[in-house]
Order: C-alpha cells, then structure tokens, then sequence
C-alpha cells in the first residue's frame, strides 16, 4: 500500500490513520501500530524539516517475508542519509541536552534495518520491522 | 487530540503528542512554573517532539529549583522514555 502526502505536519493524523488501516488489514499485531506511526513520523517529520524538497513524500507499507517493510520516498532532493547520524548521548544530564537527534535515535531502536539509497536526485529510506507474531485474520 | 486539563493540583494529559501539537502542548506547559505531577494514563502516543517539548518543560523548571514528575504511563509511552534513558530524569517509577 502506497501514498503520497503534503509537507506538512497537518499531514500526521492522515499518515496514522493509513498506517493503522495496513496493519489491521494485513493482520499485523506486531509491530504495534504505535510503533510503526512512531518510526515514520519521525522519519517524515525529519525529511519535512531537513529536505528542501517541493514534492509529496511516499510511503509504502508491505509485507516482505517476515518483517514489514516501510519505505519512504522524497524526490528531487539533495543526499542525506539518515544512517550516518550520530547517535544523541541519552546518558548526558538533562540540562546539558539539547533537541535534535532523539528521533532517529527511537527510530534504530525500535527497528531491525534502517537504509538509505540515493539515485536520480531521489532520495529513499527503507524500514525494517521483525514480523513477531503468526498473522490472525489477514485480508487477501 | 493533545489536552492538558489540571485537577486536584495534577496535570492530567490526554491524546495524542506528535509533531503536529508540540507547540500548542509548549504553549499550555508555560503556565507551569513550580514543581508539578502529570499523569499521564491517558496519554495515547507520543514521539521524539513530544518528549523534546516535556525535556524542555523539566529543564526550565530545574533551572528554578522545581521539577516535572510523571506517572502512570502507559506501557508504549513508557517505552519511549526508555529508549530516550529519561525515565528517572522524569521520575517514571
């Protein structure tokens, strides 16, 4: 399942909305859908914020063997991969701690594979997520 | 959708804390400016600008001797904290 949406925060509660109707179409349980809108609202939030771009962002949800598979596109932008961000450090105290960083940080913790891929001036993140439990109820 | 309503001296938070209300949610923690409870059983989501706008909350109430404590999050929410090392920070027992 795929779509395309604004640049926008407004966007998030559409983009919660398309995540929930997957999961519970495909009877997918776990990951919880807490989880998956977690890990792509952080990685929408930070291409809406980081990205130049003028394009909608794609997000396609799948199911690829035993994980599911979110992919994020953004067209005609410059390269920023996401995976070689430094990792915040959690363990300063507080008063040292500044913004910036916590997103992709939950994100490499809940996911099992986070890539970035970089052709034709488009930019994509591809999400990794163990499939935990047997599937119940799938639509076909 | 983000609320915060007080009762009893307690912050009660409630919905969603995305992106999309983490200004409106730092507009309504301004008013805080001595030690304060949020409880934070019907707090159903939140990410990383959700948590950047309570870090902010806490660290400007620590810089006047007071303090941000959280209870009863839910499980998820909890996780969150987690993952972020900021559970004790914010009291999370």
């Amino acid at each position: 399942m795929e779509k395309q949406f604004h640049r926008d925060f407004g966007e998030l509660d559409t983009i919660f909305e398309f995540v929930a109707r997957f999961l519970a179409d495909a009877g997918i349980e776990d990951p919880p859908v807490f989880e998956v809108q977690l890990i792509i609202e952080e990685l929408f939030t930070n291409l809406v914020k980081y990205n130049l771009g003028q394009h909608d962002i794609g997000i396609r949800l799948q199911k690829v063997a035993d994980a599911l598979e979110i992919v994020l596109t953004d067209e005609d932008v410059e390269p920023f991969d996401i995976t070689l961000e430094p990792e915040p450090n959690t363990r300063q105290p507080l008063e040292a701690r500044r913004a910036g960083g916590l997103g992709l940080h939950l994100v490499r913790q809940m996911a099992d594979e986070v890539k970035y891929d970089y052709s034709g001036r488009r930019g994509t993140i591809t999400v990794r997520k163990k499939l935990v439990r047997p599937e119940r109820g799938a639509r076909s | 959708m983000f609320d915060i309503q007080m009762k009893d001296g307690v912050l009660l938070v409630s919905g969603r804390l995305d992106a999309s209300q983490a200004e409106r949610a730092e507009r309504m923690l301004e008013h805080v400016r001595q030690s304060a409870v949020a409880d934070l059983e019907k707090l159903e989501y939140i990410s990383s600008a959700g948590i950047s706008v309570l870090v902010r909350t806490q660290q400007r109430l620590m810089a006047s001797g007071h303090t941000l404590k959280l209870v009863n999050a839910q499980p998820r929410v909890r996780d969150v904290f987690h993952y972020a090392s900021l559970e004790e920070i914010f009291g999370l027992e």
